[in-house]
């Protein structure tokens, strides 16, 4: 391997995960996400000879990664958030700054997802690891599709008050 | 932003995301990120943790994090259960997510010496508790929740159940261990709410909505109703809502009712020789002197205080008691005994002290038999002074040790007493009709914030006082 090979595989790997979580914030299907990450990571090789070593890598990739988000959604309109381009821009501006406390965040939110009562754990479980569409979560526990809308904009502000206050624990 | 707000806001998002927005709402949407500058941050945090959801391992759904099984796809979905709660749900029409059945939520893993009032939950040791309430009136309860807190319930107190990470304290004492698991833990009191971030913390209140939250370990967070700030408290610190420790040192300071209905007979003849006399027949006094020299004791209080502690050298507190046994003059005395009554004290926590011993002694020291109780005080109490052996004593030579009782851990009701040879003999050979009694703890306490015992003094409208029971022969 190259010296620049190395280097590359090394600073993907490193940020690797910000990356993902960049692109999944701002695309909501996960294999429309996938793809784009896919695109991108060739593209960032492809370009890599013109990315300057001891710059921001992750903000290199990011604008790459935006980039391809645009392309796809002008493609698949319907598989992304309904924003316009400057609207999403800011979105991904505001996500990246969250980022850079990325594992603290992820721990204290599986910290907080454990301690949710049983049945809204569940109903997260359904909803984001089983990956099932708002009728089906609907079926499967037996309500109405606007009642789940309801309870998972819940769930997920309890989650986000207890992720906060869980980080500024930390913090003090 | 209300809550309401945000839930508005999250909904909006969580329709946008899965592609169900009409066009209305996502001109909205877009029209509130650009234009309402507490709108942006938020959906950004609710799109990134939206990401890391979708990213996390099955595992992480689950209450107990099993590492073998991480990437199997089995589902063990409670159907019955949700179903259940699905067909209630219609009916409560309110609920958003309706629970079934509650299930238990924690366990009363120890009674000691418990008496319960009107609890609508098992009380037996090993008990599953569900939600709901739990009356303590004696002793001392200990609850494990699922989330791992500790609680434990110091009689009186009245405590619900809400879930595994939350209680409410109607009134009275109440302990919380609180490990990093169960970071978070809320204990509600009528106006208060204190939250945990691992620690061990007590709460006392009282049904009027005054309240004491005092740090043992750690760091708690503590909100008042009606303040928009919540308050940090580290360890050893306190807060105290509506003086609530200065109606637990003189709890009959307000009392507005009339005066005592019933008060015990100062002296008694309790039949075959035996005549009972209490501090407050005659020149009686009680009182007790504490190492704080900024506290002042009247000798008004309904308690008599008495505590020993190494973590902090200003509660050491001895009680004083005078009987006046001028009536005993001239009598053969056969036997004696003395008799003091717990109380359910304010002040500490009884998880924080051990079985507690205490030891009686007579003061010998006849000249110091007129103490008042006004006076009394750290400074110059009989057979005391500042050397650390006699904050668990008094000055042996001044005074003498006639016996000792113990008082379990968590013992808020009863008479102990003290019946020896010693205590006749001090009667026999008094020469001024007054005999003083100096009540001492010898046991430590584990932690700072420990119990500070309460005794019932002459003052007391509810227990009987201090109490020397004599028997003389005919």
């Amino acid at each position: 391997m190259t010296d620049r090979t190395t280097s590359f595989l090394e600073l993907l790997t490193t940020h690797d995960r910000a990356l993902s979580m960049y692109v999944h914030s701002l695309v909501p299907r996960d294999s429309s996400a996938e793809d784009i990450l896919q695109q991108t990571k060739l593209l960032l090789w492809k370009h890599f000879a013109d990315f300057e070593l001891g710059t921001n890598f992750l903000a290199w990739a990011r604008k790459i990664a935006f980039h391809q988000i645009l392309s796809h959604r002008r493609q698949k309109k319907r598989e992304h958030l309904p924003l316009d381009e400057v609207t999403l821009e800011a979105l991904g501006a505001a996500v990246s700054e969250l980022a850079s406390e990325l594992p603290q965040r992820h721990e204290a939110l599986q910290h907080c997802l454990a301690r949710l009562p049983t049945e809204h754990r569940q109903l997260m479980q359904l909803r984001y690891y089983d990956d099932l569409e708002i009728e089906q979560v609907a079926e499967r526990v037996n309500r109405t599709e606007a009642a789940v809308y309801r309870a998972l904009s819940r769930v997920r502000m309890t989650l986000m008050e207890c992720v906060q206050k869980q980080m500024a624990a930390e913090l003090a | 932003m209300t809550a309401q707000d945000q839930w508005n806001l999250s909904e909006l998002w969580e329709k946008a995301r899965d592609g169900r927005a009409t066009e209305a709402e996502a001109l909205r949407l877009n029209s509130l990120m650009n234009e309402h500058a507490e709108v942006l941050p938020l959906i950004a945090r609710m799109a990134l943790m939206d990401a890391q959801l979708r990213d996390m391992e099955e595992a992480a759904f689950q209450s107990k994090p099993t590492s073998g099984q991480v990437h199997v796809k089995a589902r063990a979905w409670p159907w019955h259960v949700m179903t259940a709660a699905a067909a209630a749900l219609v009916a409560a029409g309110t609920v958003w997510l309706l629970k079934a059945e509650p299930a238990p939520v924690a366990t009363l893993v120890k009674a000691q010496f418990c008496k319960w009032g009107n609890s609508a939950l098992p009380t037996l040791e090993g008990g599953l508790l569900k939600p709901g309430l739990l009356d303590l009136v004696e002793g001392m309860a200990t609850l494990q929740f699922k989330s791992g807190a500790e609680v434990v319930m110091e009689a009186p107190v009245s405590l619900e159940v809400l879930s595994s990470m939350e209680c409410r304290v109607r009134k009275g004492t109440v302990v919380a261990d609180v490990p990093d698991r169960a970071k978070g833990f809320t204990v509600y009191t009528p106006e208060t709410k204190v939250i945990d971030w691992g620690t061990r913390f007590g709460v006392s209140a009282g049904d009027d909505g005054k309240c004491l939250v005092q740090v043992i370990k750690g760091l708690v967070e503590v909100q008042r109703k009606g303040e928009s700030k919540s308050k940090e408290l580290r360890a050893g610190e306190r807060a105290d809502y509506g003086g609530f420790l200065a109606s637990a040192v003189n709890p009959d300071a307000d009392r507005e009712d009339e005066p005592g209905r019933w008060l015990p007979e100062t002296i008694k003849d309790l039949g075959d020789g035996w005549q009972a006399v209490t501090t407050a027949f005659g020149e009686g006094r009680d009182s007790w002197i504490q190492s704080n020299p900024n506290v002042k004791v009247t000798g008004q209080e309904s308690y008599l205080r008495v505590k020993y502690s190494t973590f902090d050298g200003k509660l050491d507190r001895k009680a004083y008691m005078a009987f006046d046994i001028s009536r005993f003059k001239g009598k053969q005395i056969e036997e004696a005994e003395f008799v003091i009554n717990v109380e359910p004290s304010d002040l500490g926590f009884a998880s924080l002290v051990p079985d507690a011993i205490f030891r009686v002694y007579v003061l010998t020291r006849e000249d110091q038999d007129h103490w008042r109780e006004a006076e009394l005080n750290w400074n110059n109490a009989p057979a005391h002074d500042d050397l650390p052996q006699h904050r668990t004593s008094a000055i042996i030579g001044q005074a003498l040790c006639v016996g000792s009782f113990t008082i379990p851990q968590g013992t808020t009701r009863g008479a102990f007493s003290v019946k020896s040879a010693a205590i006749a003999e001090a009667l026999r050979s008094d020469t001024n009709s007054s005999l003083t009694l100096i009540l001492c703890r010898e046991t430590n306490e584990t932690d700072r914030n420990g119990l500070a015992h309460a005794f019932a003094s002459k003052e007391n409208q509810r227990n009987s006082p201090p109490t020397l029971r004599v028997k003389v022969a005919n």
